[in-house]
């Protein structure tokens, strides 16, 4: 029988000079690369990224370790990581929300 | 692209110290630069470029060093080096086809010990890597990854049975890696591992493996065989890999846990705008 894996969600900020709207589209697309669920999102007064992310934690890391590189043209200062609550499960797919000031 | 200042204004190993006799000279190429290294009858090491212009010169670590630009910092620091008992090994060059990033990230590689290195350095089923700490040192603006532990069949030379090592990876400048690594025969103290990297250009390199050893019993021969056997198995595997630059735009790649020394390594090189042997946009 295949081993199942426990997913989790967590929330991701990256802060520095990430607020680059090809980073958004880059996260989206390691996203989806890993099959994790969850969404991204600008937080324009907080100068940082927003990531919640559901899936097995191996592959929550790589995608902590993905966004702390990074593509060229941003510089990941720091990255905080929690653990994220909540009743409903995160819906399926990884999108894009509107920025939040 | 054009070679980085950053790059250019770095030192490099051009040639081994004691294999330079006087009033003999030699020729290699540094960033795609040909440099000319000769020792005087007086004992004097000059490093020329092909244009006439003199460049600098160090003696340090069994090798002769230089740069074809303007080196602001002295070079890097191995205070391992000036203690009492230890024999210093120089292996000389292995030429890799492969950029010289690559060379030094495979170098902080752990997780392919057991893979490439069959029963030296690793084995099945002992894979796993153990969390280990990896920063950057904004004080010496140096990569280091400490408390690594490893299992190893044959840990060194003069390691007679299998044991969990203990590693520290140092990361001093773009072209240069330092392992530390648990000392079989002198507990409590660690045998030094270098590579020094010589770009010839992007995807090409003189790899110099240097090494700082408590061990009074191994013939020398025995510890360049060794060293280079180790470093021939990794050969093969760098000069297939794709792209042939290091990415510093993981886009295509999926890094774990036991590649965080990797992701520190290019996050650093990323802020030091080193792009020399580097792929910056992923394709």
């Amino acid at each position: 029988m295949a081993q199942v894996m426990n997913k989790q969600t967590e929330l991701f900020r990256f802060s520095g000079d990430v607020n680059k709207p090809d980073f958004l589209h880059w996260i989206c697309h390691r996203a989806n690369r890993l099959g994790l669920n969850g969404w991204v999102r600008e937080d324009v007064s907080a100068k940082s990224i927003e990531v919640l992310a559901s899936g097995p934690e191996e592959l929550l890391d790589a995608m902590e370790l993905g966004c702390s590189l990074g593509p060229i043209t941003v510089w990941v200062e720091d990255v905080e990581r929690y653990p994220h609550k909540t009743d409903s499960p995160v819906p399926n797919g990884f999108n894009i929300l509107n920025p939040v000031d | 692209m054009t070679t980085s200042d950053v790059a250019r204004n770095d030192w490099y190993p051009v040639a081994i110290d004691n294999l330079l006799t006087n009033g003999q000279s030699e020729v290699v190429v540094l960033m795609q630069e040909e440099l000319t290294i000769s020792r005087g009858n007086d004992g004097v090491i000059k490093v020329t470029a092909q244009d006439g212009r003199p460049c600098p010169v160090a003696i340090n670590y069994g090798h002769v060093w230089s740069s074809i630009g303007q080196p602001d910092h002295a070079l890097f620091d191995i205070p391992e080096a000036h203690e009492d008992g230890r024999r210093m090994v120089d292996c000389g060059p292995v030429r890799v086809k492969a950029s010289p990033l690559r060379v030094v990230e495979n170098f902080l590689d752990i997780a392919h010990f057991p893979f490439v290195h069959t029963d030296i350095l690793g084995a099945e089923p002992h894979t796993e890597v153990e969390p280990y700490k990896v920063e950057i040192r904004d004080t010496v603006d140096e990569v280091w990854a400490t408390r690594v532990r490893f299992f190893q069949p044959q840990a060194a030379k003069s390691a007679e049975e299998g044991q969990m090592t203990d590693y520290m990876y140092r990361v001093p400048a773009p072209c240069t890696s330092i392992l530390y690594k648990t000392c079989p025969p002198r507990p409590g103290s660690w045998d030094v591992i270098a590579l020094f990297v010589r770009p010839i250009s992007e995807d090409l390199c003189d790899a110099y493996a240097w090494m700082a050893l408590y061990d009074e019993t191994s013939k020398q021969s025995d510890l360049v065989q060794f060293q280079q056997m180790i470093f021939l198995q990794d050969r093969s595997i760098l000069e297939n890999q794709i792209p042939r630059l290091l990415p510093l735009d993981p886009k295509m790649e999926v890094p774990t846990r036991a590649d965080t020394t990797s992701i520190a390594y290019r996050r650093w090189l990323k802020r030091k705008g080193m792009t020399y042997g580097a792929q910056l946009v992923a394709r």
